[in-house]
């Protein structure tokens, strides 16, 4: 049935499209640091966004909340792939390199999204807090205030937990 | 140390992934750090560099596809179980939701009989109050969120305006007039949200779209309306013209904005000629009125380039009562081919003669502001017409103490070749509504418009109290109406002014009406002009309407303040087709009903609005007021320059010679048709 006297869900639907806009690489990089699967995490991106429409009638149709709702949603998918496989290798098989790397310099797409797995596998080493932080912090434009803000926590202790995630993800690569 | 190491860190993080910089710059910056900072910060540039490559823009582009599908989707899966399963039965919920439902489930039962996308379609033609309303609504709202494009949205909200526009015919024709102000509401929202979109548009070209397409929808939609409005029951012409003065004051706001960011596009090289002139002053009992304006200018929206351009040299004298029956230049200069905004000029010294005592009369601080979209093309003569309506435009507070607050009806002609204009045959003038004077109290220069705050305010509030009771004026008390004057019949043709004038009750030809006017009182007609020869007045009287001399002319009450008002309203010489005078007061209503003024008569009977001393606004209320009245009516030809100069040089007349070249002017200031 269409959406009869509820006026307002055009408006949840145009929100969320809008975020779509302005958020869909941050909750795609956020999702690729905790995947270590750039395709995947483009996916899970896609899936979080159609997953709000589909709970847009929970969902308050303000800017702040349906951020939070996004990264959380993310994050939940992303955790979820990351348990259903377990500590399989997502080895990501070429055709799935599909026309998107076309586009421009295969080779140099290629050589990223195996860059992106490497530090996916040391990111496991991290604990899930600290991926995290580091997820919000390589999304798309976040200082360390935003992450406190979304995460809960002061922004002395984002950055010092950045500050120690990187230093261990540098011993983790470094030890590889 | 641990934590101002978090601190540099962190800033280092901040130069690297917000703005680009290179891990070299970064140790530059704090090399007492740089040991141990390097081998961090290769590893966030590594880290960096690889997330930044995702999403790729062909995963976006599919993801937005999979937004799309999944809202139609949506749209398309009944929903009814779903929301039973979540919410509990429906039926309790529907008082709590929106007050669309009771007929939502009209047409929820018509959906499960005629399929999900027979109701869509069927919605289409729906009108508001009828049970697929709200499908059709809300299909529009989907489909503004499928819109990622700004000048996709600015093409849907210029669709949905037109939609709304033939909703309006639809209910108008129909009678059903309950609907009409929110479908109103709707219309400008979508007119001033198109021009918002267009804003946002870098394409010079897609914007340039949207102003055309503004500038064609303002046009057609009133072309459609017009009849509508004319066909209407007196009683709801008001009402109605108030809708549309509303309507046309979003379309001018929107084209305003528009045509300064779409500038490049349509500024034509080159020059043409602009011409501000005046006509039209009548005055009861006034033999002359001595008039002194400056600082003629015209608003040139030009993007970056937009200015005043000033149109005389320096102040203009003139007596006004001695401009009747022609058109006087105020202005005119070559100036660049484009789009110009607003008119404006100051009255800087006023004196009337009456009863030949000189009297100086108060006049606005500020320049007269009169805004309305208009061209200039290369080559080619636009004239700006301004008529004061005499009668309204001075008041007076006291024994020799008189105000003007101008009350003025802007028309604009289409630029017709310079040759061509000057031999002043068949101008096409189009119709042209009009204007706003108002800033005129607030000597706004800028962009803002009377109607434009009108508009946004009441698009904020989300309803306007367009209650037309609400707007009945009553009458302040005897003005110097008490003083009516009464004037003789002048064969020919009259201008709805002065059968405006004439519908006062009391007003009778020849026989002066002392009598304080009290329209409120009248006849439950509001113009006793045209259509309406037979109304009686309060007094028993019969209104003159049907005759071609003015009879008594009205003046406002006492106690009203001046505010300047430019007053909109079908414009044309010549023909002074009946129920003309009835637009016209209906285009005064308006204003009476945005509650921005003090009187006003929509409604009232048989009286002119303006004369029947109710129109008089407080300064600050009144451009609002004026803002509102587009005109209606189509227009009459341009007043031909050439006429200028004769009527500038009439001799003065004595009062009863002023009086009928009062009369005569009136045509002007009539519709064609």
């Amino acid at each position: 049935m269409l959406l009869l006297g509820d006026q307002n869900i055009g408006k949840v639907y145009r929100a969320i499209a809008a975020m779509h806009e302005t958020h869909f690489k941050r909750i795609a990089r956020y999702c690729a640091v905790q995947t270590e699967n750039a395709e995947e995490a483009e996916d899970l991106a896609s899936e979080t966004f159609v997953r709000a429409l589909r709970s847009a009638r929970s969902i308050r149709n303000s800017g702040a909340q349906l951020e939070a709702w996004l990264f959380k949603t993310a994050h939940n998918l992303s955790i979820d792939y990351l348990r259903r496989n377990g500590g399989r290798k997502s080895a990501v098989p070429l055709d799935t390199l599909d026309e998107d790397c076309k586009e421009d310099g295969v080779t140099e797409r290629m050589e990223r999204r195996q860059d992106i797995r490497e530090l996916g596998t040391a990111m496991r080493h991290l604990s899930e807090t600290q991926r995290q932080v580091l997820a919000f912090r390589f999304s798309d434009g976040m200082k360390a205030e935003d992450v406190a803000a979304l995460m809960g926590m002061s922004a002395g202790a984002v950055r010092q937990m950045q500050y120690t995630a990187i230093k261990k993800l540098r011993e983790t690569l470094e030890t590889k | 140390m641990s934590n101002n190491l978090d601190r540099i860190f962190d800033e280092c993080l901040d130069r690297m992934l917000l703005h680009g910089e290179s891990v070299e710059s970064c140790l530059a910056q704090y090399a007492s750090h740089a040991g141990h900072l390097e081998p961090l910060l290769r590893t966030v540039a590594r880290a960096g560099k690889a997330y930044a490559a995702v999403p790729t823009d062909a995963a976006a582009a599919r993801s937005r596809q999979r937004l799309e599908s999944t809202i139609q989707e949506l749209l398309q899966v009944p929903e009814q179980h779903k929301r039973r399963e979540r919410m509990g039965p429906p039926l309790p919920r529907f008082g709590l939701r929106a007050p669309g439902w009771a007929t939502a489930a009209v047409a929820l039962l018509l959906a499960v009989v005629l399929g999900l996308s027979g109701t869509v379609a069927a919605s289409g033609n729906s009108l508001p109050g009828q049970a697929l309303y709200p499908v059709k609504h809300t299909t529009e709202e989907v489909r503004l969120a499928l819109e990622f494009s700004q000048e996709g949205k600015a093409s849907l909200y210029l669709a949905y305006a037109e939609r709304r526009a033939h909703e309006l015919d639809a209910l108008l024709k129909s009678g059903e007039m309950s609907q009409v102000e929110a479908v109103e509401v709707q219309l400008r929202r979508n007119v001033l949200a198109a021009a918002k979109a267009a804003t946002a548009l870098t394409d010079a070209e897609a914007a340039s779209e949207v102003r055309s397409r503004l500038e064609g929808a303002v046009s057609s939609m009133l072309l459609r309306l017009e009849p509508a409005l004319r066909e209407a029951p007196e009683e709801e012409r008001p009402r109605i013209d108030s809708v549309l003065q509303a309507i046309g004051g979003a379309y001018s706001d929107a084209l305003e904005t528009l045509s300064g960011l779409a500038d490049a596009q349509h500024r034509a090289p080159g020059t043409g000629v602009l011409e501000v002139q005046t006509r039209a002053f009548s005055l009861p009992r006034v033999e002359k009125a001595l008039v002194t304006a400056t600082a003629i200018e015209a608003y040139v929206a030009a993007g970056e380039a937009s200015r005043w351009v000033s149109l005389a040299s320096g102040p203009q004298s003139f007596d006004l009562l001695r401009l009747a029956g022609g058109p006087h230049p105020l202005g005119r200069r070559s100036v660049d081919a484009g789009i110009y905004t607003r008119v404006r000029f100051a009255i800087t010294n006023m004196i009337v003669v009456v009863d030949g005592t000189e009297h100086v009369v108060e006049v606005p601080e500020q320049p007269l502001t009169l805004s309305w979209p208009f061209r200039v093309e290369r080559g080619a003569l636009s004239v700006v017409s301004l008529d004061f309506n005499g009668a309204a435009s001075l008041e007076t507070s006291g024994p020799g103490r008189y105000i003007l607050s101008p009350v003025v009806h802007l028309s604009v002609s289409e630029p017709v070749p310079e040759s061509v204009a000057g031999a002043g045959e068949d101008q096409p003038e189009i119709r042209l509504k009009l204007v706003p004077p108002g800033q005129n109290t607030a000597g706004s220069v800028a962009m803002p418009s009377a109607h434009k705050e009108g508009t946004e305010r009441d698009i904020a509030e989300g309803t306007e109290d367009k209650d037309p009771a609400t707007v009945h004026p009553v009458a302040t008390g005897p003005g110097w109406a008490a003083e009516t004057r009464s004037t003789p019949d002048v064969p020919g043709p009259h201008g709805p002014a002065k059968a405006l004038d004439e519908a006062g009750p009391g007003a009778s030809p020849e026989i002066p009406q002392p009598a304080a006017r009290q329209p409120e009182q009248g006849p439950p007609a509001w113009s006793a002009s045209g259509e309406r020869p037979g109304l009686q007045d309060t007094n028993g009287g019969t209104a003159q309407g049907t005759h071609p001399g003015p009879s008594a002319e009205a003046v406002p009450p006492q106690g009203q303040q001046p505010g300047p008002t430019a007053v909109a309203g079908p414009d044309g010489p010549g023909k002074m087709a009946q129920g003309r005078a009835e637009e016209r007061a209906a285009s005064a209503a308006p204003a009476a009903e945005r509650g921005e003024h003090g009187a006003v008569v929509a409604g009232a009977a048989g009286s002119d609005v303006w004369a029947a001393g109710t129109f008089p606004a407080p300064a600050t209320t009144a451009p609002s007021t004026s803002s509102k009245q587009p005109p209606p009516g189509p227009v009459g030809p341009v007043e031909k320059p050439g006429e200028a100069a004769s009527a500038a040089g009439q001799p003065v007349v004595p009062p009863q010679a002023a009086k009928s070249a009062a009369s005569k002017d009136d045509p002007l200031r009539g519709n064609p048709h």
